[in-house]
């Protein structure tokens, strides 16, 4: 029968040993490979940088200054103006911490069990699956037969489930998951667990989910960014309960807004706008919105890290 | 009898599937119906089913036009390059990430590289535009100290393939990288010790082994991204040049030819004929590559 | 497994939280004695204390009319993606709010709404008396109304507007400017003299081009009346004065007096908050100025340049702010009723507006309203209401702030009354015919004109080009049909 103490022998090896596969790397060509992926990180850390000092400016300084890469003067008048909703804000934060961990293992439970079936080579459908459902990757009926669907047969609006339900299945993370039980988990592993006695579902619970750890990792992250990221659920399908507003939609109704008075496509005829025009925060609130919603996913990130470790396979089949 | 067979065989797989099988037939197979408006002039009193059927009438604008040429090749080609410089660069960048270990600076690199996935195209094009602008942009800037004479690149067309693929890739490569990057931490180390007892290069290693264990993933990412080439970010391509006309020959796609068209009272019929057509491409185009992929390598296809 | 533990209890507390937080989410939407409920969206910012108004009013209603009244409020910047949506999906609605950019002639031609011409003769007379028939001929499509004007100011008065600090500085004498091109010395002294400043604000997406002397339709964006000639609808940028400004622009693009990157710019809010601009484009009403320049550093003080173009009035100016009644309400009658008091009653519309009295606002004198004491913005009494002064009933029945002239709706009126009213009011075009055309030229439009609209490019090489590629696009298949249309609806006019 299996047992678990199989599936941790990685402990006896340190980790550094596993940590990198090719070896013998002169040093000349680590060097250069760091200036490439530091050269990237910092073209993407100026922009960074400038989002937080944007955001950070109030807009007299930022139209003598512009842009700068350190505030001269620091105001948090941005963010004041988007804490204004106070107790809001603080819920919302809630809603999408809560719709994030729960979307996101509801998510991964589901995707897993199908990527697990369709990536079986003896499952005799597992081509009409995959297709069934890599078809709606191509085909949707738009967003207001989708709209149609979740509000008058589903009755799902302004219920919590439609924000933890909208996003919660990927093709495409289906089928990263399936192609990587297929190659890097070998079926004699399976096989042999089978010859054993086990049932399909240990088979996936016992082997092959702890052994496709570093992608269900990554599809972890991905999800979980999703969900965070989500502001369109929220926007299509909270009509009166503003107690499920996600963080987002919060963010992004404050954005429209900001954006869509500076426009003239307002409903307020262009003279009422003129009133507002000089009183509206803009460049500093959209950094500011940046801000709340990148940098708990950066702080997040290494969290994700730790998981994306050689080693797991080798001690299932040596095992 | 077979069916029934394959059936027992089956049915702890099959009750496995069935969570995702009711949510696809749910969330996506039922809202399908929708696409019917492609063929209909709808109109709310009648709905989906009732109202009149128009035929093909809602597809005629896109084919109509003078730049009908013009927008599908600049969809197409630029979704060839993003697909497949894109795909070669990620990979390339992952393999690097795992080379350079778990090193500070390496894991910081990697989580910066992540940045640009999280701002919209509307913050991206506010970067863009501190680069390009005429008077006050870095570029030009550093072209005028050297003597040059300032470029308008709003207006000239030339540069901008180059810019929206770099904009492309900077702002995807470092998310799509982790695909390939757990991909890569999932190979049995032994490959690679066997390769190294056989007195394989560290480049070598990469070759002979990295990329081929690549290969399958690639392939499936590969085939998804074909399925969408036909569509376009519209942020890439409206946002960040600016809706500049002077570019439009080289900027404009489907997506940004039927936003700017229909601005003026375009109707649902239309924009889902618009989805429905990219769709129906795409549809083609996969299934083409996938027989191809069949064909050259049977474990690496899709369906 | 710590982890997996912790991970556990968060999960659950935050289920308990979320449970919790979802128990009030049920609203109580039907009323108990069995009176009919009208559901009412409408594009504004939700407030905290919404439904706690609407229950007051509801209690007005009962009264009044033996119904209650729920507010769904969608942020107007939301609004047109959102009713579509619901409208779809048959969402219980009775009145909604609409206006030419939320698709009112789209959605009037998908049969969403009711017509209301028989109700209003039986269920809301006063809104008839009060409404002139010109007006509501802005509101029809295709002989029929299908949603009912607010009563507000209608017209839209283009202008320039300048700031006086440069003007007394220089002794510009504004009054002498008779057309655009009579700015350039003041122009080209700004330029020479205030290096920090900007000349003029002109964009892409038209601002200056406002102040030539044409009707825009709906449905195009080339395709307009001239003001002086009303026999038929022209290509706006086929025409002398077309020709002209975009000489001018040029002009004063090359002389540095407009920003370079005008052409692609979508808005000018830096400008706006810095004040550093010498003249732009505007629109005005009576007391607008005075508003604007309330609690202003002194060197953005501004004022209006009139005369260039006359007040208008046209079926853009009154598609801007109307309601609707849903084709699918269960009770259009009651409906109606309820639109007939917001245009006739007093205290409901105030109500409305600003909420509970001593609550929200305070009453001062019979037409006036002041904020709670340590209250200065609508947004912090708890419900933010203002902004349905001028989406919904008879503006001139609310309460005016203190502070602003108490006889501005008198002033609103005679504006009104000054309006040059157009000749096409109430033509709307039918696009469905040449909409492929319509959608290709859509496209030339926005290729060529904004950087023309700024001077950006030398006209007398681009625009040839652009009319030659409008030719090719089908401009005069469209301009046959809307001719074709107008002539049409002339005759039955």
């Amino acid at each position: 029968m299996l047992k678990t103490e199989k599936f941790k022998p990685t402990k006896k090896i340190k980790k550094d040993e596993l940590a990198v596969a090719v070896t013998g790397v002169p040093l000349w060509v680590k060097i250069i490979l760091y200036v490439i992926t530091t050269g990237l990180a910092i073209s993407t850390l100026i922009p960074l940088l400038l989002t937080v000092s944007i955001s950070l400016m109030d807009a007299d300084a930022l139209a003598t200054h512009g842009y700068t890469l350190f505030p001269k003067e620091i105001s948090f008048e941005a963010y004041k103006y988007i804490l204004n909703n106070g107790a809001k804000i603080w819920r919302s934060y809630g809603v999408t911490i809560f719709v994030t961990i729960s979307g996101t293992i509801l998510g991964l439970a589901m995707m897993t069990l199908y990527a697990y079936a369709i990536s079986r080579k003896y499952f005799p459908w597992r081509n009409t699956f995959t297709f069934f459902i890599f078809f709606t990757m191509l085909f949707n009926g738009g967003t207001v037969p989708s709209y149609i669907v979740i509000t008058q047969i589903l009755h799902l609006q302004d219920k919590i489930w439609v924000l933890i339900l909208c996003g919660c299945l990927s093709t495409m993370y289906i089928l990263i998951m399936r192609t990587y039980m297929q190659t890097s988990i070998p079926d004699a592993v399976v096989e042999s667990a089978k010859i054993d006695g086990a049932g399909e579902f240990l088979c996936y619970y016992k082997i092959v989910l702890p052994m496709a750890v570093p992608t269900i990792a990554t599809i972890a992250l991905f999800l979980a960014i999703a969900y965070w990221n989500a502001w369109y659920p929220g926007f299509l399908y909270i009509l009166q309960n503003e107690d499920i507003v996600p963080i987002q939609l919060l963010l992004k109704r404050i954005e429209n807004q900001v954006q869509f008075l500076n426009s003239n496509a307002s409903s307020l005829s262009y003279a009422e706008s003129e009133k507002l025009r000089q009183s509206l925060p803009s460049d500093a609130v959209k950094m500011c919105l940046v801000v709340m919603i990148a940098l708990p996913i950066l702080i997040a990130y290494p969290f994700f890290q730790r998981f994306f470790i050689r080693g797991i396979t080798i001690g299932a089949v040596k095992g | 009898m077979k069916f029934f067979k394959d059936l027992k065989k089956s049915a702890p797989l099959l009750i496995m599937m069935l969570p995702v099988v009711v949510y696809y037939l749910l969330f996506n197979y039922l809202p399908m119906f929708g696409t019917l408006i492609a063929f209909k002039n709808f109109n709310y009193v009648d709905g989906f089913f009732k109202s009149p059927w128009v035929g093909l009438k809602n597809f005629e604008f896109l084919f109509q036009s003078a730049d009908a040429f013009i927008i599908t090749r600049n969809t197409l080609l630029y979704n060839l390059v993003f697909i497949f410089l894109g795909m070669f660069l990620s990979i390339c960048l992952a393999i690097t990430y795992d080379l350079l270990g778990r090193s500070k600076l390496n894991r910081v690199n990697q989580t910066l590289a992540m940045f640009p996935h999280f701002i919209s195209w509307v913050i991206a094009t506010y970067f863009v535009t501190a680069l390009l602008d005429i008077d006050k942009g870095v570029l030009n800037r550093i072209i005028t100290t050297f003597g040059g004479e300032p470029i308008e690149w709003y207006s000239e067309s030339t540069y901008w393939p180059i810019i929206i693929v770099v904009c492309y890739i900077w702002k995807t490569i470092g998310y799509n990288s982790i695909i390939y990057y757990s991909n890569i931490k999932g190979f049995d180390i032994e490959y690679y010790e066997a390769a190294r007892i056989d007195g394989a290069s560290w480049f070598q290693q990469i070759i002979y082994i990295t990329f081929p264990l690549l290969k399958s993933i690639a392939i499936i990412m590969g085939i998804l991204a074909i399925g969408s080439a036909f569509y376009s970010d519209f942020g890439l391509f409206y946002l960040v040049p600016k809706n500049s006309g002077a570019l439009y020959n080289v900027t404009s796609t489907i997506d940004t030819y039927v936003y700017n068209g229909l601005r003026q009272g375009g109707n649902l019929g239309m924009t889902t004929a618009t989805g429905l057509y990219q769709s129906l491409v795409g549809f083609a185009l996969v299934i083409t590559t996938n027989a191809i992929v069949r064909k050259v390598s049977p474990e690496n296809a899709l369906f | 497994m710590k982890t997996k533990r912790v991970l556990l209890a968060l999960l659950a507390g935050l289920l308990v939280i979320s449970s919790t937080g979802c128990g009030n989410g049920e609203k109580q939407t039907a009323s108990d004695n069995g009176a009919y409920n009208i559901v009412w969206y409408n594009g504004f910012s939700p407030s905290d204390d919404n439904d706690m108004v609407f229950e007051a009013i509801s209690q007005k209603t009962m009264e009044k009319i033996n119904a209650t009244v729920t507010a769904v409020p969608i942020q107007s910047a939301d609004y047109a993606e959102k009713i579509k949506m619901l409208i779809a999906a048959n969402e219980k609605m009775d009145l909604l709010f609409m206006s030419r950019t939320n698709g009112y002639v789209t959605l009037a031609a998908q049969k969403a709404f009711l017509p209301v011409d028989d109700l209003l003769k039986s269920h809301g007379q006063d809104i008839l008396n009060l409404i002139p028939d010109h007006i509501f001929d802005g509101a029809k499509y295709q002989g029929k109304i299908y949603a009912v004007p607010v009563l507000k100011d209608w017209p839209h008065e283009p202008v320039l507007r300048y700031n006086t600090m440069m003007a007394e500085k220089y002794n510009f004498d504004m009054e002498s400017v008779k057309s655009l091109a009579d700015l350039t010395p003041m122009l080209q002294t700004i330029k020479d003299n205030e290096p920090d400043w900007l000349p003029i604000l002109n964009r892409g997406d038209s601002p200056l081009f406002k102040l030539l002397p044409f009707e825009n339709i709906s449905g195009s964006s080339i395709a307009g009346f001239k003001l002086d000639d009303y026999s038929k609808i022209v290509n706006k940028f086929d025409t002398d004065e077309a020709r002209e400004y975009f000489k001018l622009m040029r002009d004063w693009y090359q002389k540095g007096f407009i920003k370079k990157d005008a052409a692609t710019a979508t808005n000018d809010t830096e400008w706006y908050q810095s004040g550093k601009f010498f003249a732009a484009y505007s629109e005005s009403l009576p007391y607008l100025e005075d508003q604007i320049n309330l609690n202003v550093a002194e060197h953005k003080l501004t004022k209006f340049l009139h005369g260039l173009v006359p007040p208008q009035l046209g079926t853009f100016d009154v598609q801007g702010c109307m309601n609707s009644i849903s084709a699918l309400s269960k009770n259009p009658e009651k409906t109606m009723e309820f639109l007939n008091l917001l245009y006739t009653d007093k205290e409901i519309k105030n109500m409305v507006n600003l909420g509970i009295e001593g609550k929200h606002y305070v009453a001062v004198g019979e037409n006036q309203y002041d904020f709670p004491e340590g209250v200065t913005k609508s947004s912090e009494t708890g419900y933010d209401g203002v902004g349905y002064e001028s989406m919904v009933g008879n503006r001139f029945l609310s309460r005016i702030r203190v502070g602003i002239a108490e006889d501005i709706w008198e002033k609103y009126k005679e504006f009104n009354e000054s309006a040059l009213v157009s000749e096409a009011l109430g033509f709307v075009f039918d696009a469905a015919p040449v909409i492929n055309e319509i959608t290709a030229l859509e496209n030339v439009y926005s290729e060529y004109m904004p950087s023309l609209l700024v001077g950006a490019v030398d006209p007398d090489e681009v625009l040839p080009k652009a009319l030659e590629k409008m030719k090719v696009a089908g401009i005069d298949k469209v301009l046959e049909e809307m001719n074709n249309q107008y002539q049409a609806w002339k005759a039955n006019k």
